[in-house]
């Protein structure tokens, strides 16, 4: 199928769609409407899957990730609205509806406390969008009170969520359901972020000062994404305290952070910054010891502006850029010196047609480098690697009945991945790989009674590197018993044109690779089917179970030294894989205690020609049995405990059966090498890890309300083994456990003012 | 009452699930396979080579070539030509246990000639490998004899062209100290290196290049290679040698390198080495090179 055949067909699906969504409906002209935004009264944030109810009605809505709802087809009447929503209080208003008004109701709601507040039961029409198949939500005040390594993470946190596995303490990668990094899309206000992460790998690039909303869709993703075989992570930066200027700052072992944010006549913003501030315990160490980066920082900048230009019309421009800088002299003639970062940039607009039909267009731009230049004994090693992608989005949703809501966009984009070496400065390999690339989707929610929730898209994807055309069937099906349990399924067809090269241990060098020639985009199936259920008051429970296929799977041969020379499709192998397994997932959101509990049994496997006698076989990152208990205690008005305990059963691991001794006619020295049976047939002991943190609230000066957090992490200092090591010094082989984190304290002392 | 009782359900229905698939791990880890270790390597247009036969040890116990060898194999390399028919045999005898030396010392090894080597060892499976030698080449120019250490100048070889059937060339480039016993470290290794651990450098390679790296003077048939001064450890004389490899030392040496580490395995993912040794492991292989000599000024 060519381009022009491609392009044609593309158009003629979004033209077709227009004309449905601008046809007008001559049935529902004698209905009344009610839409708007949801707030949060203190700041003005907007609210994600805020739940908007008629009362005595089936009629209702969940707000979308701009905080806007409608609820259309209703008659002429008097109404009370009730809109709910966890961690604030219930609002209920009394309104009036003449034939065929459409009332634009922005609301704004209270929080509440959810230590002190009552847990109100109430009828749910309409459910959380968060507690949708496959979707996890974590809320950003969790991230910053949870105990962390040297700084509050994002991703740190998602790693204890079910179906979520890390590859050790030294990695915020998420391996979700069977998937290698790679396979999770991540998103930054709607803007593809290509290597989030700072200090290689250890956390993520999100400053947990400059977040809204972190949603996590582990499988069965909708339409309205793709890209991806596995998962999206969809994270939205504040917009900014509409109300009052506020900010905070923090000072903590590692880095310190300060976040401003505040209204302005047309709007409001929010800028945050973080850097580490080691470098004065670096000039220390250096002093007396050379084995001591010269240089070693990293930071973050995150910026939104939001403009009011109308009541149907919102702008906001968001912008982020971070780096990672080291500077190692290790040896004579000898240097580590790598630079690497992220730029992202998107200007949206989200306009309001009418009460039936909302948008949400954006522009983004997103790069990444890394520059790493090694010099060892005079002579240099470089690499200049950049990824650029600019893209236009659309997204499109219509209100067509109060059944029936149909939701469309598309995602077209340019593509640019640049990829220099060098060695002894003559140039060794150069690729240059300019792409465009189109998606286009369709998606119909069907709710033919309050009970049912019927979700059917499709999604058509064009990438012009290997001229692939894909199409990818979605469909969800819910079913909500009176109990109010909520039982779900769903499928999804998944493709993914990118193949990331990256190191468990080390992330700074990481590279992204594309179809081509020869090589076609890796798909997958994935089958989900899950209960949610709220056994009591402020109690859920959820158990999902899912099993996912991967094909085509490509990435870059582990065993080639060298790649000059060789034709594109010849420096990958191709492969498969599969997982499956099941989550349960138990959270109590209110009260004194609060919390929850992950459990995740699961199982990954993969396949490549040549390898392990061509059988399938586990990665490192299989973990059949993975428990997390988050536990929040509020000791006192001044004090709160926070625990976090997680045990794993071991990874799967290599353990050499026999060893022998080859001459080298290269070398002096002989080669030592090892004889194995299965690859990753063994496993490491299980990993467990207590970390524990107090948090002490008061006042600092005038200034403003303060918190004191100390944390402990792996509190009994449990030596989890990493891997093994083979020190063929010795006589038999001497093997070596390499452990992952001992004890280590944090403290951090924040202000808001 | 219906949501515990949906609950109820949940747990009944995954609870046989659980227990099946918990209690049974039918991937688990081989035990230790005792394994014949060949080492081979034909060099062109030089004597036939001797071969090493050892057994692999188990990773507890001691390794000692001289405990492993093998003595009393009946080990022989064919000569083929390019149907496969065998044109010469060269049969070896045992000189120490476990090391085994051509009959005829004088007959040289053949560019761009398949070999195969068969060795019958006691209570095991025939040991078999076949390898290609690839074609001859010589070094034509070199810029200087005598460059001072990290010097803009650096020494520059030129060198005719080998070839492989079927794909570019594979090179690997070694550096050999001529004064072992008194030449200087130069600084980065005088760095890193424990003066007792010298003998380990007296011959430094670079790696496996590709020939897709370089800028090939088709019309002249010739290669220009700089020396990067990481590859030199050793003021004093040097020996700079370029060799061409096969097929069978390339899958051997790219598999070790990557289970020595370094790779985008995970730590702890270990492979085998990739051998074309049948019936046991180990590399029968071959290269060809071509040497100058230079001088490392401090």
């Amino acid at each position: 199928m060519n381009i022009n055949t491609v392009a044609f067909k593309t158009g003629l699906f979004i033209t077709f769609l227009y004309c449905l969504l601008f046809c007008p409906l001559l049935s529902y002209a004698q209905k009344a409407s009610v839409n708007g935004y949801v707030r949060d009264a203190k700041n003005g944030e907007t609210l994600i899957s805020v739940n908007v109810v008629i009362e005595g009605t089936n009629k209702g809505a969940a707000t979308n990730s701009s905080g806007y709802y409608s609820i259309t087809s209703l008659d002429a009447g008097t109404y009370t609205i009730r809109v709910s929503y966890i961690g604030f209080k219930l609002y209920r208003r009394e309104i009036s509806l003449s034939a065929d008004q459409n009332l634009r109701l922005d609301i704004n709601l209270e929080p509440e406390d959810l230590l002190l507040g009552e847990v109100v039961v109430v009828d749910e029409t309409y459910k959380e969008e968060s507690r949708n198949v496959g979707v996890s939500q974590i809320q950003v005040n969790l991230i910053k009170e949870l105990p962390s390594v040297l700084e509050a993470d994002v991703f740190r946190s998602i790693q204890l969520l079910p179906g979520v596995k890390a590859a050790s303490d030294f990695s915020s990668g998420l391996y979700i359901r069977g998937g290698s990094p790679d396979q999770t899309l991540i998103l930054l206000d709607r803007t593809t972020v290509y290597n989030p992460s700072h200090f290689f790998g250890f956390f993520s690039t999100f400053n947990p000062d400059a977040i809204k909303d972190v949603r996590l869709y582990k499988g069965g993703y909708p339409a309205n994404y793709g890209g991806r075989l596995g998962s999206v992570l969809d994270i939205y930066n504040k917009d900014g305290n509409r109300n009052e200027f506020e900010g905070t700052a923090t000072v903590g072992l590692l880095a310190s952070r300060v976040a401003v944010e505040g209204p302005y006549q047309k709007g409001s913003y929010m800028i945050a910054a973080r850097r580490s501030t080691i470098d004065p315990i670096l000039a220390i160490l250096k002093s007396t010891d050379t084995n001591v980066p010269d240089r070693f920082y990293f930071y973050d900048l995150n910026g939104k502006i939001n403009l009011d230009a109308g009541d149907n019309d919102k702008l906001s421009l968001a912008f982020y850029g971070g780096q990672d800088k080291v500077l190692f002299p290790f040896a004579a003639d000898s240097k580590f010196d790598l630079l690497y970062g992220n730029r992202t940039a998107s200007l949206n607009w989200t306009h309001i047609f009418n009460d039936k039909l909302f948008s949400n267009i954006t522009a983004t731009g997103s790069r990444y480098y890394s520059e790493p230049v090694i010099t060892i004994g005079g002579t240099n090693i470089e690499r200049k690697n950049n990824v650029y992608d600019l893209s236009l989005k659309a997204d499109f949703e219509y209100q067509m009945s109060s059944k029936n809501r149909l939701e469309s966009g598309f995602w077209g984009g340019d593509l640019v991945l640049r990829l220099n070496d060098s060695f002894d400065n003559t140039p060794t390999f150069r690729s240059r790989i300019h792409t465009k690339y189109l998606s286009a989707y369709l998606q119909n929610v069907w709710q033919p009674d309050p009970s049912w929730d019927i979700k059917t898209g499709l999604r058509a994807n064009w990438f012009e590197e290997g001229n692939f055309y894909r199409l990818e069937p979605r469909l969800s099906v819910e079913k909500k018993l009176e109990s109010g349990t909520r039982l779900q399924l769903a499928y999804g067809r998944y493709t993914q044109n990118l193949s990331l090269i990256t190191s468990e241990a080390f992330s700074g060098f990481d590279v992204w690779l594309t179809t081509g020639t020869g090589v076609a985009p890796s798909y997958g199936d994935q089958f989900v089917a899950g209960i949610k259920s709220e056994p009591r008051p402020g109690f859920n429970f959820d158990v999902e179970l899912y099993y996912r296929s991967m094909n085509d799977l490509f990435e870059l041969d582990p065993f080639l030294p060298d790649v000059a020379g060789l034709a594109y499709s010849d420096i990958f192998r191709f492969g498969r894989g599969f997982a499956y397994g099941f989550e349960v997932f138990a959270n109590k959101g209110f009260g004194r205690l609060n919390g929850f509990l992950g459990y995740t049994w699961g199982i990954t496997r993969r396949k490549f020609p040549g390898v392990n006698d061509n059988q399938f076989y586990p990665p490192k990152y299989d973990r059949t049995h993975d428990v997390n208990v988050v536990a929040n205690y509020e000791l006192s008005d001044r004090w709160r405990a926070t625990g976090v305990f997680s045990y794993a059963t071991g990874q799967a691991y290599t353990l050499p059966s026999g060893r022998t001794q080859l001459d080298n006619p290269f070398s002096s020295v002989p080669d030592d090498v090892l004889i194995v049976g299965k690859l990753n047939a063994s496993r490491l002991p299980a990993y467990h890890r207590l970390d524990v943190g107090f948090t002490r609230k008061g006042q600092f000066f005038d200034v403003g309300p303060a918190e004191l957090q100390l944390q402990l992490i792996n509190v009994y200092s449990r030596r989890n083994v990493w891997f093994y090591s083979y020190d063929f010094e010795a006589n038999p082989v001497k093997v070596e456990a390499v452990n992952l984190l001992p004890i280590i304290p944090s403290v951090s002392y924040t202000i808001s003012f | 009452m219906k949501s515990i009782n949906s609950l109820k359900l949940l747990l009944v229905l995954i609870s046989p699930l659980m227990l099946g698939v918990m209690g049974c791990n039918p991937y688990s880890q081989d035990d230790y396979e005792e394994k014949v270790v060949v080492q081979a390597y034909l060099v062109a247009d030089q004597r036939y080579p001797e071969i090493k036969l050892s057994l692999s040890a188990p990773i507890s116990e001691k390794y000692d070539f001289d405990m492993q060898s093998i003595t009393g194999a009946f080990v022989r390399v064919e000569q083929l030509d390019v149907s496969g028919s065998v044109q010469h045999t060269m049969d070896y005898q045992m000189l120490t246990p476990g090391i085994y030396g051509p009959v005829d010392t004088l007959k040289t090894v053949q560019p761009l000639t398949r070999y195969r080597l068969k060795a019958q060892v006691q209570g095991k499976p025939e040991v078999t490998a076949t390898t290609l030698v690839p074609d001859r080449f010589e070094t034509v120019g070199l810029n200087n004899t005598r460059i001072k250490y990290q010097s803009t100048e650096q020494f520059e070889i030129d060198i005719t062209l080998s070839s492989y059937p079927g794909r570019q060339n594979i090179y690997i480039f070694s550096i050999e100290t001529l004064d072992p016993e008194n030449a200087e470290f130069t600084p980065f290794y005088a760095d890193v290196v424990d003066e007792k651990d010298r003998a380990d450098f007296y011959l430094n390679s670079s790696g496996i290049v590709l020939e897709g790296n370089y800028e090939v003077d088709r019309i002249r048939n010739l290669l220009k290679i700089k020396l990067p001064w990481l590859g030199i450890a050793f003021y004093g004389p040097n020996r700079i040698t370029a060799n061409v490899i096969d097929d069978a030392m390339y899958d051997y040496i790219r598999t070790r390198d990557v289970q020595q580490g370094g790779s985008t395995l995970s730590p702890g993912e270990i492979n085998n080495i990739k051998t074309n040794i049948v019936n046991g492991t180990g590399v029968f292989g071959s290269y060809a090179k071509s040497s100058v000599e230079i001088f490392v000024e401090q």
